[in-house]
C-alpha cells in the first residue's frame, strides 16, 4: 500500500463518518419511536455496498485500490459498530426487549443478508 | 464536521494498521471483532462519561463528535462485520460465519455495557443529568447497581420503569 493510498483511505474515511453524521441528523428529524432508524439505515445501506463493491473486485469489474479507499475507508466511516451496540445495550436496559432484540440481532441478520446480496450481485455482474 | 472528518480518519487509520497486524486466521476477521468490541466498549465509557458530566454543548459536545462520531466511529465498522460473515457463509463455512457475527453481536454488548459501568468509576455516582442545570446537591445518590441497570425505584407489581442514566436521546456517533 502506497503512502498516497493510505492518506486517501484515512479522508474518505473521515468524509464517511461526515455522511453518516449528516444522514443521522436527516433520518431522525423525521422519524420518531424507539429504534434508532439512523444508524440502522447507515449499517445495512454500508454493509450492502461493501458486499456489491467487494463482490465487484473479486471478479475484477474494479480495482482492488477502489476496495481500501472506498471499502475500508469510505464505508468503514460511513458504518459504525459501536453506536449499534450503545443504542441495542441501551433498549435494553430502558427494558424495551423488542427494540432491543430487532436493532441487535435483526439489523445484523438483515445486515449480513444484505451484504450477501451485494456480494452476489458483483459476482454475478 | 472538522471534528467528525479528522476523528474518523485516525479511526479508519487504526483500524486498518491493525487489520494489517492481525491478518485474519481460518477466514475469521479477529482484527476486525477485537476492534468491534474494544470499540463499543471505549463508545460506552465515553458517552456515559459525558452525559453524567452535564449537558451536550460546548467542549462536552465537540468531545463527543471528535471522539465518538468520529475516532471510534470511524474505528469500528459494521459494513466489514456483516460483509466478512456473508463471505463466510456464503463461501461454505456458514459455522465460523454465524460464530463470528453472533460472538461480535454479544462480546460486543457486554463490552459496551461494562463502559457505561465504567463511566460510573470515572464520574462521581449521582452526578449531573445529561441536560439541565449540572450536578444536583442534596439528591440521594443513585447506588452503582442502579446506575448499571438504569433502574431506581420499584413500581407495586415490581416492575420498574428504567430511567437510563442519559436523558438526551442517543446521537450518530
Amino acid at each position: 500500500m502506497t503512502p498516497l493510498a493510505f492518506v486517501l483511505m484515512a479522508a474518505a474515511g473521515g468524509a464517511g463518518a461526515v455522511c453518516r453524521l449528516v444522514l443521522d441528523g436527516v433520518v431522525r428529524a423525521r422519524t420518531t419511536g424507539a429504534i434508532p432508524w439512523g444508524t440502522v439505515l447507515i449499517n445495512l445501506s454500508g454493509s450492502f455496498l461493501l458486499g456489491l463493491l467487494t463482490g465487484l473486485v473479486g471478479s475484477r469489474v474494479l480495482p482492488e485500490a477502489l476496495l481500501l479507499v472506498l471499502g475500508t475507508g469510505f464505508l468503514g466511516g460511513y458504518t459504525t459498530y459501536s453506536t449499534a451496540s450503545f443504542e441495542t445495550v441501551r433498549l435494553l436496559q430502558q427494558r424495551r426487549w423488542a427494540a432491543g432484540v430487532a436493532n441487535g440481532l435483526g439489523v445484523l441478520v438483515t445486515a449480513t443478508a444484505a451484504a450477501g446480496l451485494g456480494l452476489w450481485l458483483g459476482a454475478v455482474v | 464536521m472538522a471534528l467528525v472528518f479528522l476523528g474518523a480518519a485516525l479511526g479508519v487509520s487504526a483500524r486498518e494498521a491493525l487489520v494489517l497486524a492481525f491478518p485474519a486466521g481460518h477466514g475469521v476477521p479477529w482484527a476486525v471483532l477485537g476492534i468491534n468490541v474494544t470499540g463499543s466498549f471505549a463508545l460506552g465509557l465515553l458517552l456515559d462519561a459525558l452525559a453524567r458530566g452535564g449537558p451536550d454543548r460546548g467542549r462536552r459536545r465537540a468531545a463527543r463528535l471528535s471522539l465518538g462520531t468520529g475516532l471510534i466511529g470511524g474505528y469500528t465498522t459494521y459494513s466489514a462485520l456483516a460483509t466478512d460473515a456473508a463471505g463466510l457463509i456464503g463461501a461454505g463455512s456458514p459455522g465460523p460465519g454465524l460464530a463470528y457475527a453472533l460472538a461480535t453481536l454479544l462480546a460486543g454488548g457486554v463490552a459496551t455495557w461494562l463502559g457505561m459501568a465504567a463511566a460510573t468509576l470515572v464520574r462521581r455516582p449521582g452526578a449531573g443529568p445529561a441536560e439541565g442545570a449540572g450536578p444536583r446537591r442534596g439528591r440521594p445518590r443513585r447506588s452503582l447497581r442502579a446506575q448499571i441497570t438504569g433502574r431506581t425505584r420499584r413500581s407495586p407489581s415490581g416492575r420498574t420503569r428504567a430511567r437510563s442514566p442519559a436523558r438526551c436521546r442517543t446521537r450518530a456517533h
